[in-house]
């Protein structure tokens, strides 16, 4: 018994692909949110498997983030 | 199975042994984890999610769909990341460093305000020096610092603690000299342990060196033999006569051993150097404590009685001439009691030192310089932290929105699913119960007790009530197909595919219709397997779905060596056309006719409502063309007028409706079936096909339906009935084909 081929409807958005769909869609407006910080959940979040201290490096790279934009506004 | 995207094919095959264990095998991995619904459904499973599993497992099987543990897995660490944030927040010092501000200024400047900062500074600075000094920058601030050392360091001196201060100074450079990273200490340890290293060496070397004191006289022979001679220049011997057997043998037993000697005579060469310098180390090291002690002395620190013995250890054995070993022990435990005394007494000692007779002045401004010093630390970092704030809270406020973008999401993406869910399982419910009540649905899943409730509206709208013990069987097996095959195509749409086995044993005939239209109409991109034992359904998805590119097969047999054995099945008309072609089987072709005539009607009776009895003998179910053709000539009868008046107007209608053979063999007979010659089954095959279009929607091509309720034919497609007649000639009605196009609506 085979199928016929008709154009298939989009993919439902489920837990599985809710992040990697925002992270490729509403998140990726630069108007509304910070590119960096996009980048950074898209490091530790995106993908088949995620890191079990996914979270704790998350935050790590953030208040790095946060360091380095002050190191490059420091006064010399 | 066949990728058609990428046009690659994956073929996964293994030996299935009884009773054995079958693992998944790990190919087929990634296509489950697309495809979390389950894709086999049997009759005993139709029951399974509605009324056996209990609400937790129910919640674990729409977790699984969805996704939920990912989405979990996702918010944790989110959260995890948010609370992480939170504390790595500068804040916290911030608040530290404004109390270092309050505690610097006596409590009189409580926020960073450099000028308010600076201005306490040139008012308590001015106390000492002659008027308040200008302060406005770190700059300043350092020289006021440095002024009032000064000014300190004068009132000292014009005082008779000028020896004392100076020998507490010099017993702290003593100390630091002493235990700095660099410190003699630490030198004379490592020398020490050098020394201990190569002391070993040598003794290693020595035990396997021979007589390393005549390294000079093999020298000499080595050079001595390196010309030929007869005979041994010590012995007189011939050479052969001698131990070693010849003069070359000689020779290269006095180099091995020159070899070792040289070894020997590097390892006692570096031993001999680190010794030398342990021994300047530790000279080092016990001038810095006889240095001390002196001070000590001077000061009367209550330390000095451990001091001294602490120092006649290290000056007087230390500089004995001890193994390395010996030295190495003795200066690891000196070592350590001198690091621990320094430490917590000498050094307490030293900064509680009284001086009597110190101008009370020298003590404010000691403090008053700690307190300057410490403001420009506070004040430097505060202006750090307060860029470092500004930066991390943008940060923050970044996150949080794409956080809250996500929770959001989710939330609404769970209540958004579930109900996509409920109202498609409605639909496919609605079309295979059209005629019954069909019961509001609610799926409500809890994320917090992770449980599932099924129920469903019963008597009355918000009336919930579990399925079981409120619905019918049927309406129960109903129900578990829709949330099935609603599964299926909302999670699975990665991996289109289901497997039907046997699942409408429990279902009527109008019923399994409706299970056909589902199939044929809602699932046209899935690929499907179904099997049956039951020969009118096989029947009738032939007849429904043979122009819908399904294949059929039966089994005919099977057997131990090749298993089942299977043949294809055309679609009926297919057969009936392939037995039109030999032109001698009319008996065959009249009887799969008649057969095509009677399953159709079967349905057509079902779906229109015609009322068609049963038999009441033994054979009550084995109904004949009379049966069905009657009842659903006069049930058209009683059909809406315009979609009645193309019917019994057609010329298929008004040949079958007269034709003999169709009266003869309507009535049941014993005998089998007989037919005169093939034009005759052809002339009621044509009609009748003619006859089955009338029921055919024109826009779709998919069967009329009827609604009983409203007593209206229509179209699933929605696009309502449209009659369109032609008029027949007469004359033309007496061609075979000719018919006018029917819509449905």
């Amino acid at each position: 018994m085979e199928t016929e081929n008709k154009p298939q409807p989009p993919l439902l958005l489920t837990g599985e692909t809710l992040l990697d769909g925002m992270l490729s869609g509403e998140l990726a407006d630069l108007t509304k949110y910070d590119a960096d910080i996009i980048r950074l959940l898209k490091k530790h979040l995106m993908g088949a498997s995620i890191r079990s201290r996914a979270g704790q490096e998350l935050a790590d790279d953030l208040v790095d983030l946060a360091q380095q934009r002050v190191a490059k506004t420091r006064p010399k | 199975m066949l990728d058609v995207e990428n046009n690659k094919v994956l073929v996964v095959s293994r030996n299935l042994t009884t009773a054995a264990d079958d693992p998944l095998p790990s190919q087929l991995l990634p296509l489950l984890s697309a495809a979390p619904a389950h894709r086999v459904l049997r009759q005993h499973d139709l029951r399974r999610f509605v009324v056996d599993m209990e609400p937790g497992d129910k919640y674990a099987e729409l977790s699984r769909w969805l996704g939920l543990e990912r989405l979990r897995e996702i918010l944790g660490h989110l959260k995890t990341a948010e609370n992480a944030l939170r504390k790595a927040s500068p804040d916290r010092e911030l608040q530290e460093r404004q109390r270092d501000l309050a505690l610097h200024t006596n409590g009189e400047v409580t926020t960073l305000d450099p000028d308010a900062v600076y201005s306490w500074c040139r008012a308590q600075s001015g106390r000492f020096l002659e008027g308040p000094p200008t302060i406005s920058t770190r700059a300043d601030l350092a020289a006021v610092v440095e002024r009032l050392r000064v000014k300190r360091n004068s009132l000292i001196t014009s005082t008779a603690n000028v020896e004392r201060v100076k020998a507490r100074d010099r017993a702290r450079q003593h100390v630091t000299d002493i235990l700095g990273s660099g410190g003699s200490l630490a030198r004379a340890r490592k020398a020490v342990a050098e020394e201990l290293i190569s002391a070993t060496r040598l003794e290693t070397i020595r035990s396997t060196a021979s007589s390393p004191q005549l390294a000079p006289v093999w020298t000499v022979a080595e050079r001595f033999l390196r010309t030929p001679v007869d005979r041994c220049p010590i012995c007189q011997t011939d050479w052969e006569r001698t131990e070693a057997g010849s003069q070359d043998k000689a020779l290269a037993a006095i180099r091995e051993s020159l070899v070792g000697m040289e070894a020997y005579r590097e390892a006692e060469e570096l031993a001999a150097h680190t010794t030398k310098e342990a021994d300047a180390a530790v000279v080092a090291l016990s001038d810095q404590v006889t240095g001390l002690l002196r001070q000590c002395h001077t000061l009367v620190l209550s330390s000095t009685p451990q001091l001294a013995p602490l120092e006649e250890a290290l000056c007087d054995r230390l500089r004995e001439h001890l193994a390395a070993r010996d030295r190495e022990r003795l200066l690891s435990g000196a070592g350590a009691q001198l690091e621990g005394l320094l430490t917590e007494r000498v050094l307490k000692d030293l900064d509680g030192l009284p001086l009597p007779g110190e101008p009370t002045e020298v003590g404010q401004m000691d403090d008053l310089v700690q307190q300057l010093t410490g403001l420009d630390q506070a004040m430097t970092r505060l202006a750090e932290l307060a860029r470092l704030a500004i930066e991390y809270r943008r940060v923050e406020k970044g996150f949080s929105a794409a956080v809250d973008a996500v929770q959001r999401r989710a939330a609404s993406m769970v209540t958004d699913v579930v109900e996509q869910l409920r109202a498609d399982v409605e639909k496919i419910y609605a079309k295979i119960h059209p005629d019954g009540t069909v019961p509001a649905i609610h799926i409500d899943p809890d994320t917090e007790s992770r449980a599932l409730l099924l129920r469903v509206d019963f008597h009355a709208r918000g009336r919930t009530v579990p399925p079981a013990g409120y619905l019918s069987e049927s309406q129960i097996n109903t129900l578990g197909l829709a949330l099935f095959l609603s599964a299926v195509r909302l999670f699975n749409q990665q991996f289109p595919f289901v497997f039907l086995d046997d699942i409408v044993s429990s279902y009527d005939v109008e019923h399994r219709t409706n299970i056909v239209d589902v199939i044929a109409e809602e699932f046209d991109r899935f690929q499907i397997l179904l099997t049956t034992h039951d020969r009118m359904f096989f029947n009738m998805l032939r007849a429904r779905l043979s122009d819908k590119s399904w294949q059929f097969e039966t089994i005919q047999g099977w057997s131990l060596e090749d298993g089942p054995q299977r043949r294809s099945t055309l679609p009926p008309e297919q057969e009936i056309e392939q037995l039109f072609k030999a032109q001698d089987r009319y008996e065959e072709a009249g009887n799969a006719v008649r057969r095509f005539m009677e399953e159709w009607l079967d349905r057509a009776c079902a779906r229109f409502g015609a009322y068609t009895p049963h038999r009441p003998d033994e054979k009550a179910y084995e109904r004949t063309l009379f049966d069905f053709w009657e009842p659903f000539l006069k049930r058209i009868g009683e059909l809406q007028a315009d979609f009645r008046n193309i019917v019994v107007t057609s010329p298929s209608y008004q040949r079958l409706k007269t034709h003999p053979l169709i009266n003869y063999y309507s009535h049941h007979r014993p005998d089998p079936y007989t037919w005169g010659a093939m034009g005759d089954v052809k002339y009621v095959w044509e009609n009748f096909k003619q006859f089955r279009k009338l029921f055919n929607c024109a826009s779709c091509g998919n069967e009329l339906r009827y609604d009983k309720d409203n007593k209206k034919v229509y179209c699933g497609c929605g696009k309502g009935f449209l009659s369109q007649v032609t008029t027949a000639d007469p004359s033309q009605s007496s061609r075979e084909g000719a018919e006018p196009e029917v819509g449905g609506g």
